[in-house]
């Protein structure tokens, strides 16, 4: 009966169905846009580098000592790569050094940042990235070298590649490799700055025992980031051998966000303006449906009248107006997501060039991402605003409720004669 | 003397929602036996309605008491008053107030839909109640492809499919011509005759006064004359 009720007015029906449509397809398509064009940086961003969470020493990020690592690696490692939503685990030893290379024409030296990796357990994207000469970094004794700063040092694969910098305790770290690689990340900083050995390498030359600087790990999804990183933080805490360290702070547990805030400082943006236009949008969404069931109920009144008349308690009219509100409002989900998905498919086909979005263009050429924007369905925020918009419907239908419970029977009945 | 179904004493209905208070009902004593065809007559503003609404449990009265089937409605709350006319009285109303979305056969469901009556109990004693009123091949219709004869017919259908002891009506030949009033008022005639259903009906029309068994006719809240056919008023 409330579905048949729906169709008395069939264009106020499709009026306001359509509201909650628009709504929905305005929201999702927006909302995958903005997860197809951040998603893919946020991406490139976690899984290449920063990994979705990392493990530190709590003053690393900060103030990136040499000393400040993680201590009781093994242990660390070994329980997060029990963890069932862990990918992959990365320890890592970061330092700065003069870096110079023996070639046959000349020497030079620059300064660098040298990573020192586990090629074993190290994302396959850092550990295997484009390569233009050479091959991947395996096992100790070779360097891997950013493609400019191998340019720069006029160095080649085979050739000798000296390190010196600050050990740990303030001694000399100095290594010697074999070039056995030269990569192209496409992020220009990298490929000009970052030379990576094998962490072995780099703990015998720092002065690293059983530690890290960072311990990178890969979830399944960036964006859950947060709740990922608070349960690798109880895994930690759970470490028997390193529990007097965590205890006294030695260790913590950082979300991507944190590690790279100029990037979820944009995301945030992106989402507050996102979530604005869709609260003002449901604002006017709600006016519009509550104006429909004012107008559905005052057109009602002698039916009303004559239900109580009837014996009809108004709890149950009341029921029966908002069950009309469900369907209302399931009409309007269907075609909204229906609308939602086509239009978002439709654009992934083809894709937007990024050139029409400034900010984003910049970004997405310095990260060296494909120059066409391809939306992803916002699955979450779909699901979000369908809830959103049953839930506006609802409160609409029942925004006319102490009419029908005010209602005399016998006033509505006169009316109408 | 036969069971009385309502009874009424001393009903005062005064309306103060204006300047001047309007006396509607002056201390009315009634009573409706059961069997009875009652007819309310008189001129507009006489209070046949109000008592009507009354005795439905639709209004209250500011005095006086009011019972039906033994149910004094004065003790009763808003809710219980519901309940009270959803299982004891039956309405039909001057402008038909069928469902529009629902078929004819629908209509006369509903009301034992909100008695809790199962799907199929209800179907085959609304089928059962249209057959014997002569609406038997309208069923499947919705009230916009209905005549206002048929409508007030599947009205009379609704109230009565769940054997109220009470059938009220308010006006129900007023949107009728003739020849189809005539046919509403044999059908309510079938009713009150072979299915012992009490009727209380308020009505301008001397025709549907001239069909009940004891018309009552009423001029500024008060009962003028109670008696028979041939007592009414003619041009009430």
């Amino acid at each position: 009966m409330a579905w048949r009720n729906l169709w008395r007015v069939p264009r106020r029906t499709w009026l306001t169905a359509g509201g909650v449509a628009f709504a929905i397809l305005f929201v999702v398509f927006l909302r995958s846009m903005h997860a197809g064009a951040f998603g893919a940086a946020i991406n490139l961003v976690t899984e290449r580098m920063s990994g979705h969470v990392q493990v530190q020493h709590p003053e690393y990020l900060d103030d990136p000592r040499m000393r400040h690592t993680v201590e009781g690696l093994s242990a660390v490692t070994e329980a997060l790569a029990g963890h069932p939503d862990v990918r992959a685990v990365a320890p890592r030893g970061i330092g700065f050094a003069l870096v110079s290379a023996e070639s046959e024409s000349e020497e030079r030296s620059f300064g660098a940042q040298v990573l020192g990796i586990d090629p074993a357990v190290e994302f396959a994207t850092v550990s295997q990235r484009a390569l233009p000469g050479g091959r991947a970094l395996e096992r100790a004794g070779e360097g891997f070298l950013g493609s400019v700063l191998a340019r720069n040092l006029g160095a080649e694969v085979g050739d000798s590649v000296l390190l010196l910098g600050t050990g740990r305790e303030g001694g000399v770290a100095a290594i010697a490799v074999t070039l056995v690689g030269i990569f192209e990340s496409g992020v220009a900083d990298l490929d000009r700055s970052v030379m990576m050995v094998h962490l072995d390498d780099f703990a015998g030359a720092f002065g690293l025992e059983d530690e890290a600087h960072v311990v990178a790990v890969l979830g399944q999804d960036a964006a859950d980031a947060q709740a990922f990183a608070a349960s690798i933080a109880r895994s930690i805490e759970s470490i028997e051998s390193v529990e007097s360290a965590a205890s006294a702070g030695a260790a913590r547990v950082l979300p991507w966000q944190e590690i790279q805030p100029q990037l979820a400082q944009l995301v945030v943006v992106k989402d507050t303006i996102g979530f604005t236009l869709a609260g003002m949008l449901t604002v006017i969404v709600t006016f519009v449906v509550v104006s429909a069931f004012v107008m559905t109920v005052f057109d009602r009144t002698a039916e009303f009248g004559m239900l109580k008349a009837i014996g009809m308690p108004p709890a149950a009219i009341f029921r029966m107006v908002q069950f009309e509100g469900l369907w209302m409002s399931l009409l309007g989900v269907a075609l909204g997501l229906a609308a939602a998905l086509a239009v978002v498919s439709a654009v992934a086909a083809v894709g937007v060039p990024v050139s029409e979005f400034g900010d984003l263009a910049g970004m997405y050429k310095r990260l060296n991402l494909p120059d066409t924007l391809i939306p992803a369905f916002a699955t979450r925020d779909a699901l979000l605003i369908a809830g959103v918009m049953i839930a506006v419907v609802q409160f609409a239908a029942a925004v006319p409720a102490p009419r029908i419970w005010r209602l005399s029977a016998v006033d509505a009945l006169r009316d109408e004669e | 003397m036969s069971e009385e179904v309502v009874q009424c004493h001393g009903v005062t209905r005064v309306y103060a929602d204006d300047a001047v208070p309007v006396h509607a009902l002056r201390g009315v004593d009634f009573a409706v036996h059961k069997g009875d065809w009652v007819s309310l007559a008189g001129p507009s503003g006489s209070g046949k309605s109000t008592l009507l609404h009354i005795i439905g449990g639709l209004d209250r009265p500011n005095d006086g008491s009011v019972s039906v089937d033994g149910e004094d409605l004065g003790g009763l709350s808003e809710a219980q008053l519901s309940d009270l006319r959803l299982r004891k009285i039956g309405f039909v109303f001057q402008a038909y107030n069928l469902i529009p979305v629902l078929t004819a056969v629908e209509n006369v469901e509903f009301i034992m839909q909100l008695q809790g009556i199962g799907a199929s109990e209800r179907r085959e004693r609304a089928l059962g109640i249209l057959d014997r009123l002569g609406l038997d091949d309208i069923g499947d219709r919705r009230p916009g492809e209905l005549s206002g004869g048929q409508q007030q017919r599947v009205a009379v259908a609704r109230a009565v499919v769940t054997d109220p002891v009470l059938l009220l009506a308010d006006e129900p030949s007023a949107n009728l011509d003739t020849a189809t009033t005539k046919e509403l008022l044999e059908l309510l005639r079938n009713i009150n005759e072979n299915h012992g259903v009490t009727i209380v009906t308020a009505t301008h029309d001397p025709m549907v006064m001239g069909y009940a068994k004891r018309p009552v006719n009423l001029r500024d809240g008060a009962i003028e004359s109670d008696g028979s056919t041939a007592d009414a008023s003619p041009d009430a």
